[in-house]
Protein backbone atom coordinates (compact mmCIF):
# COMPACT_ATOMS: atom_id res chain seq x y z
CA UNK A 1 0.00 0.00 0.00
CA UNK A 2 3.42 2.30 0.36
CA UNK A 3 3.58 2.29 -3.14
CA UNK A 4 3.52 5.61 -4.90
CA UNK A 5 0.77 6.39 -7.07
CA UNK A 6 -0.45 8.91 -9.67
CA UNK A 7 -3.59 10.93 -9.01
CA UNK A 8 -5.30 13.55 -11.16
CA UNK A 9 -8.54 15.95 -9.85
CA UNK A 10 -11.36 17.07 -11.88
CA UNK A 11 -13.43 19.85 -10.38
CA UNK A 12 -16.96 21.18 -11.79
CA UNK A 13 -18.60 23.13 -9.24
CA UNK A 14 -17.81 26.77 -8.40
CA UNK A 15 -15.22 27.21 -5.57
CA UNK A 16 -18.11 29.97 -4.30
CA UNK A 17 -21.43 27.50 -4.65
CA UNK A 18 -20.23 24.33 -3.72
CA UNK A 19 -17.67 22.50 -1.18
CA UNK A 20 -16.22 20.69 -3.99
CA UNK A 21 -12.67 22.75 -3.68
CA UNK A 22 -12.31 22.15 -0.08
CA UNK A 23 -12.91 18.32 -0.31
CA UNK A 24 -10.66 18.44 -3.47
CA UNK A 25 -8.07 20.63 -1.45
CA UNK A 26 -8.19 18.38 1.36
CA UNK A 27 -7.59 15.29 -0.93
CA UNK A 28 -4.37 16.56 -2.45
CA UNK A 29 -2.96 17.57 1.03
CA UNK A 30 -3.10 14.17 2.31
CA UNK A 31 -2.36 12.03 -1.02
CA UNK A 32 0.51 14.66 -1.46
CA UNK A 33 1.86 13.96 2.37
CA UNK A 34 1.60 9.93 1.29
CA UNK A 35 4.04 10.96 -1.08
CA UNK A 36 1.44 9.91 -3.94
CA UNK A 37 1.75 12.71 -7.15
CA UNK A 38 -0.87 14.98 -8.57
CA UNK A 39 -0.28 14.98 -12.28
CA UNK A 40 -3.01 17.37 -12.86
CA UNK A 41 -6.04 19.22 -11.56
CA UNK A 42 -8.88 19.83 -14.44
CA UNK A 43 -11.11 22.83 -14.07
CA UNK A 44 -14.41 22.36 -15.89
CA UNK A 45 -17.12 24.35 -15.84
CA UNK A 46 -18.12 26.80 -12.66
CA UNK A 47 -14.79 25.51 -11.33
CA UNK A 48 -12.73 27.41 -14.12
CA UNK A 49 -13.76 30.60 -12.38
CA UNK A 50 -10.96 29.90 -9.33
CA UNK A 51 -8.12 30.67 -12.51
CA UNK A 52 -9.42 34.43 -12.00
CA UNK A 53 -6.62 36.12 -10.30
CA UNK A 54 -8.66 39.35 -9.04
CA UNK A 55 -10.57 37.21 -6.34
CA UNK A 56 -11.14 38.27 -3.10
CA UNK A 57 -11.96 36.50 -0.23
CA UNK A 58 -13.61 37.94 3.42
CA UNK A 59 -10.92 38.33 5.84
CA UNK A 60 -12.57 35.51 7.89
CA UNK A 61 -12.64 32.85 4.68
CA UNK A 62 -10.32 30.74 2.58
CA UNK A 63 -9.12 32.11 -0.63
CA UNK A 64 -9.56 28.86 -2.24
CA UNK A 65 -8.12 29.98 -5.78
CA UNK A 66 -4.77 31.21 -3.50
CA UNK A 67 -5.03 27.73 -1.71
CA UNK A 68 -4.51 26.28 -4.84
CA UNK A 69 -2.03 28.53 -6.35
CA UNK A 70 0.00 27.92 -3.28
CA UNK A 71 -0.37 23.94 -3.71
CA UNK A 72 0.46 24.08 -7.36
CA UNK A 73 3.96 25.81 -6.36
CA UNK A 74 4.90 23.69 -3.34
CA UNK A 75 4.27 20.64 -5.84
CA UNK A 76 4.56 21.58 -9.04
CA UNK A 77 0.85 20.19 -10.20
CA UNK A 78 -0.24 21.30 -13.39
CA UNK A 79 -3.78 23.29 -12.90
CA UNK A 80 -5.71 23.38 -16.64
CA UNK A 81 -9.00 25.02 -16.77
CA UNK A 82 -10.94 24.25 -19.67
CA UNK A 83 -10.46 27.07 -22.16
CA UNK A 84 -14.77 26.72 -23.89
CA UNK A 85 -15.75 26.94 -20.29
CA UNK A 86 -13.00 29.74 -18.90
CA UNK A 87 -13.19 32.13 -22.13
CA UNK A 88 -17.14 32.39 -21.75
CA UNK A 89 -16.68 33.28 -18.13
CA UNK A 90 -14.48 35.89 -18.75
CA UNK A 91 -10.90 34.11 -17.26
CA UNK A 92 -8.74 35.03 -20.32
CA UNK A 93 -4.90 34.59 -20.77
CA UNK A 94 -2.97 37.04 -22.74
CA UNK A 95 -3.27 35.38 -26.10
CA UNK A 96 -7.19 35.01 -25.99
CA UNK A 97 -7.35 38.48 -24.20
CA UNK A 98 -5.70 39.32 -27.74
CA UNK A 99 -7.63 37.19 -30.10
CA UNK A 100 -11.00 38.59 -29.02
CA UNK A 101 -9.64 42.19 -28.19
CA UNK A 102 -10.73 41.78 -24.68
CA UNK A 103 -10.09 44.77 -22.32
CA UNK A 104 -7.84 43.06 -19.98
CA UNK A 105 -6.57 39.48 -18.83
CA UNK A 106 -7.10 37.77 -15.41
CA UNK A 107 -5.88 34.45 -15.72
CA UNK A 108 -3.72 33.08 -12.26
CA UNK A 109 -0.32 32.93 -12.74
CA UNK A 110 -0.27 29.26 -11.33
CA UNK A 111 -3.49 27.84 -13.97
CA UNK A 112 -3.30 27.43 -18.21
CA UNK A 113 -6.04 27.53 -20.21
CA UNK A 114 -6.21 24.00 -22.72
CA UNK A 115 -8.76 21.98 -24.15
CA UNK A 116 -11.17 18.64 -22.62
CA UNK A 117 -8.07 17.03 -24.34
CA UNK A 118 -5.78 17.48 -21.43
CA UNK A 119 -8.58 15.71 -19.60
CA UNK A 120 -7.76 12.71 -21.52
CA UNK A 121 -4.49 12.71 -21.34
CA UNK A 122 -4.88 12.94 -17.27
CA UNK A 123 -7.17 9.74 -17.57
CA UNK A 124 -4.29 7.89 -19.61
CA UNK A 125 -1.51 9.42 -17.41
CA UNK A 126 -3.05 8.36 -14.39
CA UNK A 127 -3.64 5.60 -11.57
CA UNK A 128 -6.74 7.45 -10.49
CA UNK A 129 -8.94 10.43 -11.11
CA UNK A 130 -11.24 11.57 -8.68
CA UNK A 131 -13.97 13.54 -9.80
CA UNK A 132 -15.56 16.57 -7.14
CA UNK B 1 -2.72 4.94 -25.17
CA UNK B 2 -6.25 3.81 -25.29
CA UNK B 3 -8.80 3.56 -22.10
CA UNK B 4 -11.93 2.15 -21.75
CA UNK B 5 -14.31 5.62 -20.40
CA UNK B 6 -17.65 5.15 -19.09
CA UNK B 7 -19.67 8.19 -18.90
CA UNK B 8 -23.07 7.94 -16.77
CA UNK B 9 -25.44 11.45 -18.32
CA UNK B 10 -27.98 11.38 -15.02
CA UNK B 11 -28.79 15.10 -16.11
CA UNK B 12 -31.55 16.79 -18.26
CA UNK B 13 -30.83 18.90 -21.25
CA UNK B 14 -31.35 23.02 -21.27
CA UNK B 15 -32.30 23.40 -17.31
CA UNK B 16 -28.42 22.84 -16.46
CA UNK B 17 -24.95 22.74 -18.59
CA UNK B 18 -24.21 19.55 -17.39
CA UNK B 19 -25.19 17.31 -19.76
CA UNK B 20 -23.78 19.71 -22.53
CA UNK B 21 -20.62 19.91 -20.86
CA UNK B 22 -20.94 15.71 -21.23
CA UNK B 23 -21.64 15.44 -24.18
CA UNK B 24 -18.28 18.28 -25.43
CA UNK B 25 -16.36 15.82 -23.36
CA UNK B 26 -17.27 12.98 -25.20
CA UNK B 27 -16.85 14.45 -28.83
CA UNK B 28 -12.86 15.07 -27.59
CA UNK B 29 -12.57 11.97 -25.52
CA UNK B 30 -13.83 9.97 -29.03
CA UNK B 31 -10.97 12.13 -30.79
CA UNK B 32 -8.28 11.17 -28.58
CA UNK B 33 -9.48 8.03 -30.07
CA UNK B 34 -10.60 6.98 -26.77
CA UNK B 35 -13.21 4.12 -25.92
CA UNK B 36 -16.16 5.54 -24.58
CA UNK B 37 -19.15 4.29 -23.08
CA UNK B 38 -22.40 6.13 -22.47
CA UNK B 39 -24.96 5.23 -19.99
CA UNK B 40 -27.93 7.30 -20.02
CA UNK B 41 -29.43 6.90 -16.47
CA UNK B 42 -32.65 8.88 -14.47
CA UNK B 43 -33.08 12.02 -15.99
CA UNK B 44 -30.31 11.70 -18.11
CA UNK B 45 -32.95 9.80 -20.72
CA UNK B 46 -34.85 12.99 -21.47
CA UNK B 47 -31.73 13.43 -23.73
CA UNK B 48 -33.03 10.81 -26.33
CA UNK B 49 -36.48 11.98 -26.08
CA UNK B 50 -37.15 12.76 -29.95
CA UNK B 51 -38.93 15.97 -31.31
CA UNK B 52 -36.81 18.47 -29.09
CA UNK B 53 -36.73 21.96 -30.44
CA UNK B 54 -34.73 24.09 -27.98
CA UNK B 55 -34.41 27.12 -30.56
CA UNK B 56 -36.73 29.02 -28.61
CA UNK B 57 -34.55 29.02 -25.24
CA UNK B 58 -32.37 29.20 -27.30
CA UNK B 59 -30.02 26.51 -26.58
CA UNK B 60 -28.55 23.99 -28.91
CA UNK B 61 -30.50 20.71 -29.68
CA UNK B 62 -28.23 18.24 -27.81
CA UNK B 63 -30.30 15.68 -29.40
CA UNK B 64 -28.58 16.24 -32.73
CA UNK B 65 -25.35 15.88 -30.98
CA UNK B 66 -26.41 12.43 -29.38
CA UNK B 67 -27.50 11.68 -32.62
CA UNK B 68 -24.29 12.24 -34.84
CA UNK B 69 -22.06 9.83 -31.98
CA UNK B 70 -22.61 7.28 -34.40
CA UNK B 71 -20.68 9.30 -36.95
CA UNK B 72 -17.74 9.49 -34.27
CA UNK B 73 -17.84 6.13 -33.71
CA UNK B 74 -19.66 5.85 -30.47
CA UNK B 75 -21.16 2.89 -30.36
CA UNK B 76 -21.77 1.77 -27.35
CA UNK B 77 -24.72 3.42 -25.61
CA UNK B 78 -26.98 2.31 -23.15
CA UNK B 79 -30.14 3.48 -21.46
CA UNK B 80 -31.52 2.41 -18.30
CA UNK B 81 -34.86 0.58 -18.92
CA UNK B 82 -36.54 1.06 -15.22
CA UNK B 83 -35.65 4.73 -15.95
CA UNK B 84 -37.31 5.04 -18.86
CA UNK B 85 -40.33 3.02 -17.04
CA UNK B 86 -40.16 5.52 -14.55
CA UNK B 87 -40.50 8.64 -16.82
CA UNK B 88 -43.08 7.23 -18.78
CA UNK B 89 -41.32 6.99 -21.88
CA UNK B 90 -40.58 4.08 -24.35
CA UNK B 91 -38.02 3.39 -26.52
CA UNK B 92 -40.38 4.45 -29.68
CA UNK B 93 -40.14 8.10 -28.86
CA UNK B 94 -35.92 7.89 -28.35
CA UNK B 95 -34.00 9.81 -31.17
CA UNK B 96 -31.44 6.38 -31.11
CA UNK B 97 -31.82 3.02 -30.64
CA UNK B 98 -29.23 2.50 -27.35
CA UNK B 99 -28.84 -0.94 -25.50
CA UNK B 100 -31.39 -1.43 -22.81
CA UNK B 101 -30.02 -2.50 -19.57
CA UNK B 102 -33.12 -4.46 -18.31
CA UNK B 103 -31.26 -5.16 -14.96
CA UNK B 104 -28.60 -3.43 -12.37
CA UNK B 105 -25.64 -6.51 -12.68
CA UNK B 106 -25.29 -4.99 -16.54
CA UNK B 107 -24.27 -1.41 -15.82
CA UNK B 108 -22.11 -3.00 -12.55
CA UNK B 109 -20.10 -4.79 -14.83
CA UNK B 110 -19.95 -1.90 -17.39
CA UNK B 111 -18.34 0.05 -14.82
CA UNK B 112 -16.07 -2.69 -13.85
CA UNK B 113 -14.96 -2.58 -17.16
CA UNK B 114 -14.15 0.85 -17.36
CA UNK B 115 -10.75 2.38 -16.42
CA UNK B 116 -12.16 5.72 -15.04
CA UNK B 117 -16.00 6.68 -14.72
CA UNK B 118 -17.44 10.10 -15.05
CA UNK B 119 -20.72 11.05 -14.10
CA UNK B 120 -22.64 14.33 -14.64
CA UNK C 1 -14.45 -3.25 -7.22
CA UNK C 2 -15.09 0.46 -7.43
CA UNK C 3 -15.34 3.18 -4.60
CA UNK C 4 -18.41 5.05 -4.84
CA UNK C 5 -18.57 8.45 -3.76
CA UNK C 6 -21.85 10.03 -2.64
CA UNK C 7 -21.72 13.99 -2.35
CA UNK C 8 -25.57 15.03 -2.19
CA UNK C 9 -28.08 14.57 0.61
CA UNK C 10 -30.57 11.63 0.08
CA UNK C 11 -33.30 14.43 1.09
CA UNK C 12 -32.80 16.55 -1.57
CA UNK C 13 -31.05 14.31 -4.23
CA UNK C 14 -31.21 11.34 -6.50
CA UNK C 15 -27.45 10.91 -5.89
CA UNK C 16 -27.81 8.07 -3.66
CA UNK C 17 -30.85 6.40 -5.40
CA UNK C 18 -28.60 6.67 -8.53
CA UNK C 19 -25.44 5.30 -7.17
CA UNK C 20 -27.46 2.11 -5.57
CA UNK C 21 -28.43 1.57 -9.18
CA UNK C 22 -25.19 0.91 -9.78
CA UNK C 23 -23.58 -0.52 -7.04
CA UNK C 24 -22.22 -3.97 -7.07
CA UNK C 25 -21.51 -6.06 -4.03
CA UNK C 26 -18.14 -5.88 -3.79
CA UNK C 27 -18.26 -2.00 -3.78
CA UNK C 28 -17.53 0.81 -1.23
CA UNK C 29 -19.93 3.87 -0.45
CA UNK C 30 -18.21 6.98 1.15
CA UNK C 31 -20.35 9.43 2.05
CA UNK C 32 -18.94 12.75 1.89
CA UNK C 33 -19.96 16.72 1.95
CA UNK C 34 -23.73 17.02 2.71
CA UNK C 35 -23.81 13.00 1.76
CA UNK C 36 -23.00 12.35 5.36
CA UNK C 37 -26.88 12.95 6.14
CA UNK C 38 -27.48 9.38 4.74
CA UNK C 39 -26.87 8.88 8.44
CA UNK C 40 -29.76 9.77 9.05
CA UNK C 41 -31.82 7.89 6.51
CA UNK C 42 -29.61 4.37 6.86
CA UNK C 43 -32.55 1.95 5.96
CA UNK C 44 -31.86 2.52 2.27
CA UNK C 45 -28.53 1.14 2.42
CA UNK C 46 -27.93 -2.25 2.08
CA UNK C 47 -25.41 -4.12 4.61
CA UNK C 48 -23.26 -6.21 1.64
CA UNK C 49 -21.47 -3.44 0.99
CA UNK C 50 -18.77 -1.07 3.44
CA UNK C 51 -20.04 1.76 4.34
CA UNK C 52 -17.55 5.00 4.89
CA UNK C 53 -18.70 8.19 6.61
CA UNK C 54 -16.02 10.92 6.23
CA UNK C 55 -15.04 12.27 9.85
CA UNK C 56 -14.62 15.68 9.06
CA UNK C 57 -17.47 16.65 7.42
CA UNK C 58 -19.79 14.26 9.72
CA UNK C 59 -18.31 16.66 12.78
CA UNK C 60 -18.83 19.99 10.44
CA UNK C 61 -22.35 19.27 10.81
CA UNK C 62 -23.20 17.97 14.41
CA UNK C 63 -23.52 14.06 12.94
CA UNK C 64 -22.24 11.34 14.50
CA UNK C 65 -21.70 8.18 12.10
CA UNK C 66 -24.16 5.16 13.39
CA UNK C 67 -22.58 1.73 14.02
CA UNK C 68 -23.69 1.25 9.69
CA UNK C 69 -20.56 3.26 9.03
CA UNK C 70 -16.41 3.14 9.53
CA UNK C 71 -15.71 7.05 9.96
CA UNK C 72 -12.51 7.75 8.20
CA UNK C 73 -10.51 10.76 7.60
CA UNK C 74 -9.03 12.18 4.80
CA UNK C 75 -5.98 10.27 4.53
CA UNK C 76 -7.89 6.93 4.60
CA UNK C 77 -9.85 8.86 2.05
CA UNK C 78 -6.67 8.55 -0.03
CA UNK C 79 -5.89 5.04 0.48
CA UNK C 80 -9.29 3.77 0.45
CA UNK C 81 -9.22 5.20 -3.43
CA UNK C 82 -6.17 2.81 -3.93
CA UNK C 83 -7.98 0.07 -2.56
CA UNK C 84 -10.57 0.12 -4.76
CA UNK C 85 -9.29 -0.05 -8.15
CA UNK C 86 -11.47 3.26 -9.52
CA UNK C 87 -13.65 5.83 -7.88
CA UNK C 88 -17.28 7.16 -9.14
CA UNK C 89 -18.95 9.80 -7.84
CA UNK C 90 -22.20 11.07 -7.56
CA UNK C 91 -23.05 14.11 -6.98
Amino acid sequence: MNQQKTFSLFISPSAWSSQAHSSALNFAQSALKANHSIYRVFFYSDATLCANNSTVAPQDELNIPLEWVRLAKEHKIDLVTCISAAIKRGILDETEQNRYAAETHNLSEEFSLSGLGQLVDAIIHSDRVISF
Amino acid sequence: MKKNILLILRSAPYGSSKARDAIDFILTAAAYDQDIHVVFQSDGVFLLLNNQDPSQIPAKNTSSLISAFEMYDIDNIYCERQSLTERSLSEEQLIIQPVLIEKSTEIQSLIHQADTVLTF
Amino acid sequence: MTLHLVFSSPFNSNALKECLACVAPTDGILFLEDGVYANQHSQDLTSQNELYMLHEDCIARGLEANASFQTINYDDFVALTLKYSKTVSWR
